[in-house]
């Protein structure tokens, strides 16, 4: 908690002000995204104190109730919730002119205080028609106020301002400097449940997150390997899966026992076939979890042609296996693109650690890039696949992975 | 001397990475906490028992390691002192040849500080015949390019080899008297007797936590006129070498580790022998698919296999949920990207590379325990090899 503001102020409130991007053009449906984006931001902000939550016009407006409040913590939260464009810490106050110099003044001394400001510029929206003064004059008295005010220290730039002022009248003055972006798109929870197959790599926490983006909510699969992959990896896929809940709020974390299936692959497959009938094992046992728990969708990182194993041939022979839809977010993007989000989003450091997962101890030197449907199935001829599949169920470990939980 | 065992049911074999605090140690140790709380640079009366403390524990560590008790500096372990070490006397002689050598064999953070101070470093080759560094190769290296530093590991954290270090000095200084000497003794001291002064160097390294004393304390041993510039500022303290206020508990816990530790060299060096051929004796009975990678004449204590059908980590990670503590590689290179630097020297294929474990020993196992212990990692290499 960087900063505490004061809110007990006779003279102001301090509030966010959270912008909606999407969700304000829904029609009929449009009050439940609302009541979910609220559902999640109270969620998201529960251990930070009590707050007053409403949504008025396509805005939703959070007062904190107390007068000591981590406004910076707050806004950083906020900025991780899907649904929202941006949000701002906002002060309201009587709609008064005199109020309104007063309120600017003390204003600027206190954004000006941060430093690194030389230029300004004020923007003012009046909807309350009953305000005597117009929109013009309230930003050219407030500009003139400012510049004679911080004169030879801050200048009027009506193009590149380092700094807006914002001033809108509506049944109160609200006055704000700053804008932080949010992540945009859908409120997790409104674009139904899927099941993300992570691995530990990059690829995967930034499909689970593009899904989360469009409002799915989410549940985690891991397949271990013990003792070939070790208690480091899925440690990394455990803090993985925390990371992402900053985004996907509580979730689930299913950890497969994959040895026995990996062991019977690895005896009866090619070793050229290896990865493809492996990713098919994976298919089925995710799908299973998936039905087992009235989730609708896979969800994977593949990006085509990253890789032998995501030629479109193999996507199409891997999906064959499943028995949901598999959405590939990724499937589109390239490496580069996707570490770019990795790094946005806070999992690239975890994901880059060095350790073995399956996929890089049981791997071929050249796997096959284009398995037909037939020449996997002819494959699995010689495995038990139902024995593997429920062995592996019947050995399922599953963790909830709290937001609220302190890191470790 | 006494030491306290991690776990009733659990073998640990790393005593490399390190070791538990002696019971006598660590009895001390937490009483001296408690009461030796003042700072050895307070003129009052607490402030003078506690430098009184350092004082006794130099006169102790000077008599371990035979050297001059104003002559050791206090850092936070081993690989502070090897950083010091180079970074401090790259930057103490400024009419050095601007040139280090270390060997392939050295430790990660010899390795990263002598690739970062402004020097042009090379590397020189090991023999794989005797794991340590190519003699002659080093010699001629030494005689053509007359270097400003040299730095060499006298006990490999990997194998266990030891470098025969007094006669190697003896040429170098013969071939080229201005060349400053580190030697890293961190995995030699407690197994091997260290004398300072007749080695011969010029700076000696030594971290605590591999013999019996708490982590976080080291030391770095240096000849009377060696310079050194420091590389944490400060108040001055341990004549400006190493500023920050010294902690009197914890030099007298190294100290006191240090004194048990080098009484008990030869009994440890002499069952250490003995636990490790039981050892290899059984694990021969159920696979002879192991290569011994350590040198026969290296220390007893370092033991490093390489098995040809399973990884090394695969190993760690089987054996770990037996309850059978060994590690793969040393365990500071283990999660290092780039793999194994001292293995691949030696002549290991990659795969070979990746198919060692390292297996340290310490006087306190019984026989039993290695016999058991010997008896999972066979069956659990036969249960997962690929």
């Amino acid at each position: 908690m960087s900063e505490a503001s004061s809110g007990g102020n006779s003279c102001f409130n301090e509030m966010v002000l959270v912008r909606i991007g999407e969700i304000a053009l829904k029609g009929v449906n449009r009050n439940l995204f609302f009541r979910r984006l609220i559902s999640n931001i109270r969620y998201r902000l529960r251990d930070l104190g009590d707050f007053h939550i409403e949504q008025k016009q396509s805005r939703i407006w959070i007062r904190p109730k107390a007068d000591e409040f981590p406004a910076q913590e707050i806004l950083d939260r906020i900025s991780k919730v899907f649904g929202i464009v941006s949000a701002s810490f906002v002060r309201a106050f009587p709609a008064d002119p005199a109020i309104l110099w007063e309120q600017i003044n003390d204003y600027a001394d206190h954004i000006l205080s941060k430093g690194n400001i030389f230029s300004f510029k004020v923007e003012t929206r009046r909807i309350n028609k009953d305000f005597p003064l117009s929109s013009y004059e309230i930003s050219s008295t407030a500009g003139s106020l400012l510049s004679e005010r911080f004169s030879g220290l801050l200048t009027v730039d009506v193009h590149n301002p380092d700094l807006i002022f914002s001033i809108e009248i509506r049944d109160q003055i609200y006055l704000y400097a700053d804008k932080i972006p949010a992540q945009k798109g859908l409120p997790v929870g409104t674009g139904g449940d899927g099941l993300v197959l992570l691995s530990g790599g990059i690829d995967s926490p930034v499909a689970a997150w593009m899904m989360a983006s469009r409002g799915m909510h989410l549940d985690c699969v891991y397949f271990h390997t013990p003792p070939y992959t070790g208690f480091p990896v899925l440690n990394k896929v455990v803090r993985l899966s925390k990371i992402l809940s900053q985004y996907l709020g509580n979730h689930r974390l299913y950890i497969v026992n994959f040895t026995s299936a990996q062991l019977a692959l690895n005896d009866c497959v090619p070793e050229n076939m290896l990865t493809i009938i492996m990713r098919r094992m994976m298919m089925r046992i995710a799908s299973k979890i998936a039905i087992n728990n009235d989730l609708k969708a896979l969800i994977t990182g593949e990006s085509l042609g990253q890789v032998a194993s995501q030629t479109l041939e193999s996507v199409i022979t891997t999906e064959h296996a499943s028995e949901l839809v598999v959405l590939r977010p990724l499937i589109g993007l390239d490496k580069d693109e996707i570490t770019v989000k990795a790094r946005q989003i806070g999992t690239y450091e975890t994901s880059i650690q060095p350790y073995h997962d399956c996929c890089t101890v049981f791997v071929a030197r050249h796997p096959k890039t284009a398995a037909s449907i037939e020449d996997a199935e002819r494959v699995e001829r010689k495995l038990d696949l139902k024995q593997l599949v429920n062995e592996a169920l019947s050995n399922l470990e599953v963790r909830t992975v709290f937001l609220h939980d302190n890191f470790s | 001397m006494k030491l306290i065992n991690m776990q009733s049911t659990a073998i640990y074999l790393d005593y490399a990475a390190a070791s538990p605090i002696c019971t006598d140690v660590l009895d001390s140790y937490c009483s001296d906490l408690k009461e030796i709380y003042a700072n050895p640079a307070s003129s009052h009366s607490a402030g003078h028992k506690a430098l009184t403390m350092i004082e006794e524990a130099r006169l102790i560590l000077a008599q371990v390691f035979r050297s001059n008790p104003s002559d050791l500096i206090f850092t936070s372990g081993g690989t502070e002192s090897i950083n010091l070490a180079l970074k401090g006397l790259s930057e103490a002689y400024t009419r050095l040849p601007r040139k280090i050598f270390i060997t392939a064999g050295e430790h990660e953070a010899t390795r990263k500080i002598a690739a970062s101070i402004k020097y042009d470093l090379s590397e020189i080759s090991l023999d794989p015949a005797s794991c340590t560094v190519d003699r002659q190769a080093l010699l001629d290296a030494v005689e053509g390019q007359k270097p400003g530093i040299i730095s060499l590991i006298l006990v490999s954290n990997e194998t266990g080899a030891i470098t025969p270090i007094a006669d190697i000095i003896a040429l170098i200084r013969k071939l080229s008297p201005r060349t400053k000497i580190h030697l890293d003794a961190v995995q030699a001291a407690g197994k091997i007797p260290l004398n300072f002064t007749s080695l011969d160097c010029d700076l000696m390294s030594i971290s605590g936590h591999k013999f019996g004393s708490p982590k976080g304390i080291g030391l770095l041993i240096k000849k009377p006129k060696t310079l050194l510039k420091p590389i944490i500022l400060g108040g001055g303290q341990q004549s400006g070498f190493r500023s920050g206020t010294e902690n009197a508990p914890l030099v007298r816990a190294l100290a006191k580790a240090a004194e048990l530790a080098d009484a008990d060299i030869e009994d440890n060096y002499r069952k250490c022998k003995d636990l490790r051929e039981r050892f290899i004796s059984k694990l021969s009975e159920l696979t002879d698919e192991f290569r011994i990678v350590s040198p026969a004449n290296g220390v007893p204590q370092i033991l490093l296999l390489t098995f040809p059908r399973l990884r090394g980590e695969t190993l760690v990670n089987a054996v770990s949920n037996r309850g059978v503590y060994i590690s793969h590689g040393s365990a500071c290179s283990s999660l290092s990207r780039e793999g194994n630097t001292t293995l691949r020297n030696l002549g290991l294929t990659d795969q070979e590379v990746l198919g060692t474990v390292r297996i340290s020993f310490s006087k306190i196992l019984s026989s039993e325990n290695v016999i058991n212990a010997a008896q999972i990692i066979g069956t659990e290499y036969l249960r997962w090899r690929l």
